[in-house]
């Protein structure tokens, strides 16, 4: 079985509406993937941390772009794929190395390893496709 | 936004929103250094309400402690749900924090 979910919106740095559209969806998926509600948040959190990089990084602020989060899950893996048409990620992407535990900065890539063990990059057509992957049987036991 | 905020025991105690993301992170992170630098420094976040919370949201609170620790104070949490501290202990920060289960106790801890 493939479940699918596909959320469309705008990027806007002050908008707190496309996070509770994200919380509905995602956690319909990731729950209908079989994860507990634990993992289930820690892939929320992971999949907000990707959109907050494109609206801070690719978009640097701007109101108004396109952002497209899309999700599947079938037998062995949830993915997620983001696409934007901002600026280039820089490569090599970002370890996920803890920042120090005083910085104000910096944990966003921790929060997108821990949920999901592959991550890819690539730019085609002048648009970012982030793509994150977790094998089902990993996430069934862990959070 | 105006963080929600009352003082008990020369304690600032300051209650944080459903949401603490990037959207509304630097209004409450504004709020929260300002209850800091008009009190005592020492403070307990109350995290009853909060459901959610981004890397935005975790800095908001490190800056509070920073702002604290700047008076020779402390910042205590209080009533931090299951998903919440997953996030603090998955980037360490349940190792700099004193977290309670209880507002009072977290208020209590400073006498």
């Amino acid at each position: 079985m493939t479940a699918i979910l596909r959320i469309d919106f705008e990027s806007d740095p002050e908008d707190l509406t496309w996070y509770a559209l994200l919380e509905k969806e995602l956690m319909t998926l990731a729950r209908t993937a079989g994860l507990e509600d634990m993992a289930a948040m820690a892939v929320l959190c992971a999949v907000v941390e990707a959109v907050n990089n494109i609206i801070e990084h690719a978009y640097e602020g701007e109101k108004g772009k396109p952002i497209k989060i899309a999700g599947t899950h079938e037998e062995t893996s949830l993915k997620i794929e983001l696409r934007d048409r901002g600026k280039p990620m820089p490569l090599p992407l970002p370890t996920g190395t803890p920042a120090d535990v005083m910085a104000t900065s910096g944990r966003g890539w921790q929060i997108i390893r821990a949920a999901f063990t592959q991550v890819s990059y690539e730019r085609v057509n002048d648009e970012n496709l982030l793509t994150l992957t977790r094998p089902l049987a990993d996430a069934l036991s862990d959070a | 936004m105006k963080l929600e905020h009352r003082t008990e025991n020369n304690v600032d105690i300051v209650a944080l929103p459903n949401r603490l993301v990037m959207a509304n992170a630097a209004e409450a992170r504004s709020d929260l250094k300002q209850v800091i630098q008009q009190g005592s420094g020492r403070v307990v976040i109350n995290l009853s309400q909060t459901e959610f919370m981004d890397s935005s949201g975790l800095a908001v609170v490190v800056a509070g402690l920073q702002a604290a620790r700047k008076m020779n104070g402390d910042v205590h949490l209080a009533h931090m749900s299951d998903t919440i501290r997953a996030l603090f202990e998955l980037t360490r920060l349940h190792t700099v924090f004193q977290i309670f289960d209880d507002e009072a106790d977290a208020v209590a801890a400073f006498a």
